[in-house]
């Protein structure tokens, strides 16, 4: 077995007094997809955005355990959040490209970080990476174009494509596909699984059924702790625990 | 059987009515502001109509060169000459005080004048001119029938000696109207015939230039620190509290701020455009800022977001994608925050700037006035012209306020539609 | 079922499933209950009867498949949901079969009718009979209930079956020694028996089935497939 990319051992977290994450062990295992599953409120946003530390923006948000990238304790005091989040992308649950063009949409995080200076490897920067996201074919021809002028769908890859620039090494994504309907997310899906070649990623849903088809790991969070977590398969065809069976077959638990 | 055509039950009528009656409610309320708002307007404009043209007497000014040295004709006493075209006009004017009511009919200006005109066309020199002098304002009254000549004559500013010399002048066309330029182009002056807004308009401008360079960087940086990086503390808290009590405190606080610190205690030019900017942009800065934070609140989290999950620096979250989108909005709350300025008049009095300028100033560091101050003053003149010119002002102050506006519209769609 | 589902037609949906395997288990049972009589006792109208019953039950078999599509189209069923769509398919087609085993056993009741007797062979089928209604009503309720210890005693008595059916075999080819004329129902007989055996399989396989709801464990195919193939 390969060793995991994110480790977590012991992670609580807390808003002010509140409890939202107890206690959570848990390995992420490289070039796989890893879903969240659980009710709202369960912890799984909380958990993942804590592995980018996206939690940092919530003042009264406190974190403790460990939690390492690559061996790394990214809340050591000598790493910087900046660094952190170029190895580390995350696409949202709105699509929410920037109101600016596709191509500077893309192009932000290389020119944020001084990947490159030169115009023409910006350009083929840019390039590949909407390959990667599957839409150049769609905005090859207007690339000057705003970015929401594009669907829902083609939205969320923009988005994804601008994660992809800067080669992260991680995507966490928080249900990237909820606003997006069912053709939508199958291309949307679809490329997920393509990117797993390349990268790690990470995605919270609430849909039962897109954690089956896209993940080949799968996490089930209940009231802040991590419950059941293990293949994909056997959690969605035999949960050894009481309240994951009740969950995904939408009983009453 | 459904009917969809059923009107009893439901209570439909009522709801219906209630309906009606609200749409006329409304209606009725925008036709009453509308009303007042046309009112206002035209009995402003109306009144001010007078301002656009002024009278001009013409008069015989022996311009030889035994009463105009021409090696220096600004030597000469221009106004001893004038006297004298007028006095032979009327040869059988002898008395003192009809001479002083005659003199009258030409404004005080008119000497001055006279010599400009000779100062500007030299050829005038050496023989017995036409020049048309500007009229004192009684005698530009009684040609636009403004004086009730039937009214006795102590209650009115124009005697009945004085209407024969008018209609005699009239008769022999030595009378006539022309454009008032020199509103928009002089100074103030004691003379309402001669008064112009000018140096008030150029100390408005100044001030509110002064004003916007302070209190725009100052505010919108203020704006940007308080929203989006401040910690969410008691001293943020009461900051908040305070700029929004601040924007509520009457302006003439901020005069009587101005008049101690910037005057009494930095020992800055009194009356001038600066000082008067200072304190203008001492009272703009909370609405500016509470605009200002209100266009940052609007932008969609989801863009801060997405950037720093790119990795961006906080800094660079909020000047790369934040700033811009609110921009629009923030420059309107400014321009809200100047036009508020330009209309404010208690903080200026406080600072000086109610001084009688009639030169128009070149610097901020002059001594100026300002728009709603002139009309402040002029409004108090007993001269029943300045009446008038007060009207005028208020036009010039409403078309400057409008074109503030106007630009603040244009720059908000020029930037907003960069996606 | 320990928790409802928060959708009750969900619920309703997977009850009508098992209802409708239950009722095809208790016809099936009345089937081979009469086939075997018939067996002893020829009667022409009881096998057309046997035949009737094998139209209602390939109905029911047909009506199993359409609602386990339908539950999956509309609930996307998963986990236990999803063994408790998926085994009915499997278990009505064993159903079936049984049935057939029924059906081709009545219709070979006419010649064992019209020849000699061989009283010790048809004991030993009346014996297997017996237990294989035994077994499909312990399946059935196993079924029902969820009860996978009962489950496992199936395969137990399968055993006795087989044991039966070996001695019958046994029993013929001495028999056909003896009496070489009467092959022809003799082998007849032993066929039949055979169909008992059968029975018994397909009743060892819904018991496999039973025990596959309740614990998602295969008993039968806990190796690998790819491991055993030959170009390996």
């Amino acid at each position: 077995m390969t060793d995991p990319i994110i480790t977590a051992r012991g992670v609580d977290i807390f808003y002010d007094t509140k409890q939202a994450i107890h206690n959570i062990d848990l390995d992420i295992l490289p070039n796989k997809v890893t879903a969240f599953i659980g009710p709202s409120g369960c912890g799984k946003s909380t958990f993942l955005r804590a592995i980018n530390r996206m939690n940092d923006l919530i003042p009264s948000c406190r974190i403790s355990g460990d939690m390492k990238i690559a061996g790394q304790d990214i809340y050591a005091p000598a790493v910087d959040v900046v660094a952190l989040r170029a190895q580390v992308g995350m696409v949202f649950q709105k699509p929410n490209p920037f109101p600016k063009s596709i191509f500077e949409n893309v192009a932000y995080g290389l020119k944020i970080h001084k990947i490159t200076t030169s115009k023409t490897e910006m350009q083929d920067r840019v390039e590949w990476s909407l390959r990667s996201a599957g839409l150049w074919d769609e905005v090859a021809d207007r690339l000057d174009d705003p970015g929401n002028s594009l669907s829902g769908g083609q939205q969320q890859r923009l988005c994804i494509a601008r994660a992809i620039a800067i080669k992260p090494k991680v995507i966490l994504m928080d249900e990237p596909c909820s606003a997006l309907d069912p053709i939508a997310t199958a291309v949307v899906e679809e490329l997920i699984d393509n990117l797993r070649k390349d990268y790690t990623i990470v995605i919270v849903t609430h849909s039962m059924q897109q954690a089956a088809r896209v993940s080949q790991r799968t996490a089930f969070f209940h009231l802040g702790s991590l419950v059941e977590y293990g293949e994909t398969k056997s959690i969605f065809t035999n949960p050894t625990d009481e309240r994951t069976q009740n969950y995904i077959t939408g009983r009453i638990g | 059987m459904i009917d969809l055509t059923k009107k009893a039950g439901f209570g439909l009528a009522g709801r219906h009515r209630a309906e009606k009656r609200f749409k006329w409610v409304g209606r009725s309320a925008i036709a009453i502001s509308l009303m007042f708002l046309a009112l206002m307007v035209g009995s402003i404009t109306l009144t001010a109509s007078g301002t656009l043209r002024q009278t001009q007497i013409a008069v015989q000014v022996d311009l030889g060169a035994e009463n105009v040295d021409p090696t220096d004709p600004a030597s000469a006493s221009y106004g001893r000459l004038v006297k004298s075209g007028l006095r032979d006009m009327f040869p059988d004017v002898t008395s003192r005080r009809e001479k002083k009511a005659l003199y009258n009919l030409v404004s005080p200006e008119g000497s001055f004048e006279a010599a400009k005109l000779v100062a500007k066309d030299p050829d005038l020199l050496g023989s017995t001119q036409t020049l048309w002098l500007t009229a004192s304002d009684d005698l530009d009254l009684y040609l636009r029938g403004k004086i009730d000549i039937t009214l006795p004559q102590n209650q009115r500013q124009i005697s009945d000696k004085e209407v024969v010399w008018i209609n005699a002048l009239q008769a022999n066309n030595q009378l006539r109207r022309v454009a008032n330029w020199n509103f928009l182009t002089g100074g103030d002056s004691r003379e309402p015939e001669i008064a112009g807004i000018l140096s008030a308009l150029v100390g408005s401008l100044y001030s509110l230039a002064v004003c916007f360079a302070l209190s725009f960087p100052i505010g919108i940086g203020a704006a940007i620190y308080l929203e989006e990086f401040a910690p969410a503390n008691r001293l943020s808290d009461l900051i908040e509290v305070n700029i929004n009590n601040l924007a509520a405190v009457p302006s003439i606080v901020f005069g009587l701020l101005g008049l101690s610190i910037f005057l009494g205690y930095m020992g800055l030019p009194r009356s001038s455009p600066l000082v008067g900017g200072m304190v203008l942009a001492l009272m703009t800065l909370p609405t500016i800022i509470i605009a200002a934070r209100a266009a940052l609140r609007s932008v969609p989290p989801s863009f801060k977001e997405a950037a720093l999950a790119l990795g961006a620096s906080p800094v660079q979250a909020v000047f790369h994608h934040v700033f811009p989108v609110a921009m629009p909005g923030m420059l309107t709350g400014a321009i809200i925050g100047m036009a508020q300025a330009l209309g404010e008049t208690a903080p200026l009095l406080m600072i000086g700037m109610v001084a009688f300028i009639v030169d128009i100033p070149d610097s901020i560091l002059e001594p100026a006035t300002a728009l709603p101050v002139q009309i402040f003053l002029w409004a108090d003149s007993p001269e029943r012209a300045f009446t008038e010119k007060t009207a005028a002002a208020i036009i010039v102050l409403l078309i400057f306020l409008i074109s503030m506006n106007l630009i603040a519209i244009l720059l908000r769609r020029k930037l907003e539609t960069r996606f | 079922m320990e928790n409802e589902h928060i959708v009750k037609k969900f619920d309703a949906n997977l009850e009508k499933i098992k209802a409708t395997i239950i009722e095809m288990g208790g016809l099936v049972g009345l089937q081979v209950n009469d086939a075997t009589a018939v067996l002893l006792s020829y009667d022409k109208s009881e096998v057309d009867r046997i035949r009737t019953y094998d139209r209602i039950i390939n109905g029911l078999n047909k009506d199993v498949h359409d609602r386990a599509e339908i539950l999956i189209v509309r609930r996307q069923p998963v986990a236990l949901d999803l063994r408790q769509t998926l085994a009915p398919i499997n278990i009505s087609g064993e159903l079936e079969r049984i049935g057939d085993h029924a059906k081709s056993t009545a219709k070979r009741a006419h010649i064992i009718h019209s020849a000699p007797r061989a009283d010790a062979v048809l004991d030993m089928i009346t014996q297997m009979s017996a237990n294989v209604q035994s077994m499909l009503e312990d399946v059935m309720v196993a079924y029902a209930t969820a009860d996978i210890e009962l489950a496992e005693q199936i395969r137990d008595q399968d055993k006795d079956v087989d044991a039966i059916y070996k001695n019958a075999v046994q029993t013929v080819v001495e028999t056909l020694s003896k009496t070489p004329d009467n092959a022809e129902s003799l082998i007849h007989l032993t066929l039949i028996a055979r169909n008992f055996e059968r029975i018994g399989d397909h009743i060892c396989n819904i018991a496999r089935y039973v025990h596959q709801i309740v614990t998602g464990e295969d008993l039968k195919a806990s190796v690998d497939p790819a491991d055993l193939r030959l170009d390996k």
